[in-house]
């Protein structure tokens, strides 16, 4: 009989297998971490992965906010009739003062369309505004995010302005089909065009990150900048439409080592208060800058 | 330090004691109510003051279980919470992979310790996670923040005791009535 020849096996039984060893393993999950944030920073095309994983985990997001909504429920059911009395009597009176300036918007407008007619300016739209409910704000300390409920009908577009009663929030940056995402204006080096209201003169604001007050920058020293100046959207960016109200000079710090004044700027709306808010349209599309004209360039370069 | 009352609900099982496999949806659930507890709309103070309950459950199984609840499985943790949390997509990942593989690493070690001392290991492992999470919001141009964030860690290793006491709880019950 000849014996059958039996093959030891080369690996530890399966019992004591455990794949790959924990460095390794931590290696392979490191890179790919690195690999994603840099495609993340880089090129944004994950955004149809993240946009999956948010809608799924949308409905746990529901489900952590039901506790505050019960709370705030619970509290609404305290409120007495006095004070919705009171309240009902100051938004009438809100209304009416609202009304009565819209009024005389209206007539001013009117004004301005017939001399834009006159003048043969392209006329200015007015901006359609969706209302839209904050749901949460961002859980991240190093970003300055909040996030808003969104019907799957409603067409958001990302880069479209927020604002709420008060003045410019931020900008959509991330529309989900359930939520969309908004940059707050605090946000890190979230730069605004502005324009001084008072003066008409342009700038940018740039948000410092949370707790601190945007500031505007490159503004000479000798610049005509007052404490409680109110900064307006400038409306050349074509993001923003104009003449919203951004924000109110907090402080102007002259120094005579630099020739720019240090202004901090504090944000009229309520920045990380705010319960509706208001998505407005992006602006109609500037005319594209003209074609250069190449015969001018070449004289120009040959001057260099 | 502090002594948790001697009854049934907070004695945590030695590494001696056998216990029987917790259940798979046990460590499932766990995890997910964890995350949905993250994701309360807190704000200010009392966020910076929250627990972070996903990394504690997490690191907790990673410790106790840690043939089930790996580096795999604290990569894929981080990278949900860096969608919810609308960032930069593996910075979680990549915090929570090294946290599962220090895990890994100190598990045996970290179990021989009474509860309080364990909690100081979890205290320097979660600090760990926040410092990668930190560094790499620095380098991708974030601002630093004030330092209550580590508040957040000090306040998981507070609870640590209570949590690894409640979610023991099941195996050494099913233990004692076998």
């Amino acid at each position: 009989m000849y014996g059958r020849v039996t093959l030891l096996p080369s690996e530890p039984p399966r019992f004591f297998n455990r794949g790959p060893s924990p460095i390794a393993r931590l290696t392979f999950f490191g890179v790919i971490s690195l690999v994603l944030m840099f495609i993340d920073a880089r090129f944004r095309t994950l955004e149809t992965v993240r946009m999956t994983i948010a809608t799924v985990v949308y409905p746990v997001q529901q489900a952590a906010l039901l506790p505050a909504q019960a709370a705030k429920s619970v509290v609404e059911l305290f409120d007495t009739r006095n004070e919705l009395r009171e309240d009902n009597a100051r938004l009438k009176m809100q209304l009416l003062q609202a009304s009565q300036a819209q009024q005389a918007q209206l007539a001013s407008k009117l004004e301005a369309d017939r001399l834009a007619k006159l003048l043969d300016i392209v006329q200015t739209s007015t901006v359609r505004a969706q209302a839209a409910q904050v749901v949460y704000l961002g859980r991240d300390p190093f970003s300055q995010k909040a996030f808003i409920h969104r019907n799957m009908t409603q067409p958001l577009e990302p880069g479209s302005a927020v604002v709420d009663e008060l003045g410019l929030l931020g900008q959509l940056t991330r529309v989900h089909p359930l939520f969309a995402e908004i940059t707050l204006i605090t946000e890190k080096d979230f730069a605004v065009p502005v324009k001084i209201e008072r003066t008409a003169m342009h700038a940018l604001l740039y948000g410092r990150g949370a707790g601190k007050l945007p500031e505007l920058r490159s503004v000479a020293s000798n610049a005509d900048v007052k404490e409680g100046d109110v900064l307006l959207t400038s409306s050349i960016d074509g993001v923003y439409p104009g003449n919203i109200r951004v924000a109110r000079i907090a402080s102007v710090q002259r120094t005579a080592e630099s020739a720019f004044a240090v202004i901090a700027c504090a944000p009229t709306a309520a920045v990380s208060g705010s319960d509706m808010v208001l998505v407005l349209d992006k602006p109609v599309a500037l005319t594209p800058r003209p074609a250069p004209d190449v015969a001018t360039e070449a004289t120009a370069k040959k001057r260099r | 330090m502090f002594h948790l009352p001697d009854s049934p609900l907070f004695r945590i099982a030695r590494p001696e004691d056998i216990l029987l496999a917790p259940k798979p949806w046990f460590v499932a659930i766990t995890l997910a109510l964890a995350f949905t507890v993250n994701l309360l709309p807190l704000s200010g103070f009392a966020l910076a003051l929250r627990p972070d309950f996903f990394a504690l459950v997490l690191l907790y199984w990673a410790i106790h279980q840690p043939r089930w609840i790996g580096i795999g499985v604290a990569w894929a943790c981080g990278l949900l919470t860096d969608v919810v949390e609308a960032n930069l997509f593996g910075q979680h990942a990549l915090a929570y992979a090294i946290l599962g593989f220090a895990a890994s690493y100190f598990h045996r070690r970290v179990l021989r310790f009474p509860l309080w001392q364990q909690a100081l290991h979890v205290l320097g492992l979660l600090l760990i996670t926040q410092m990668v999470v930190l560094v790499l919001r620095l380098m991708s141009g974030a601002t630093l923040p004030t330092a209550a964030i580590v508040l957040g860690s000090v306040s998981s290793a507070l609870i640590w005791p209570v949590v690894s006491a409640l979610l023991q709880w099941p195996q050494r019950v099913r233990s004692l009535l076998d």
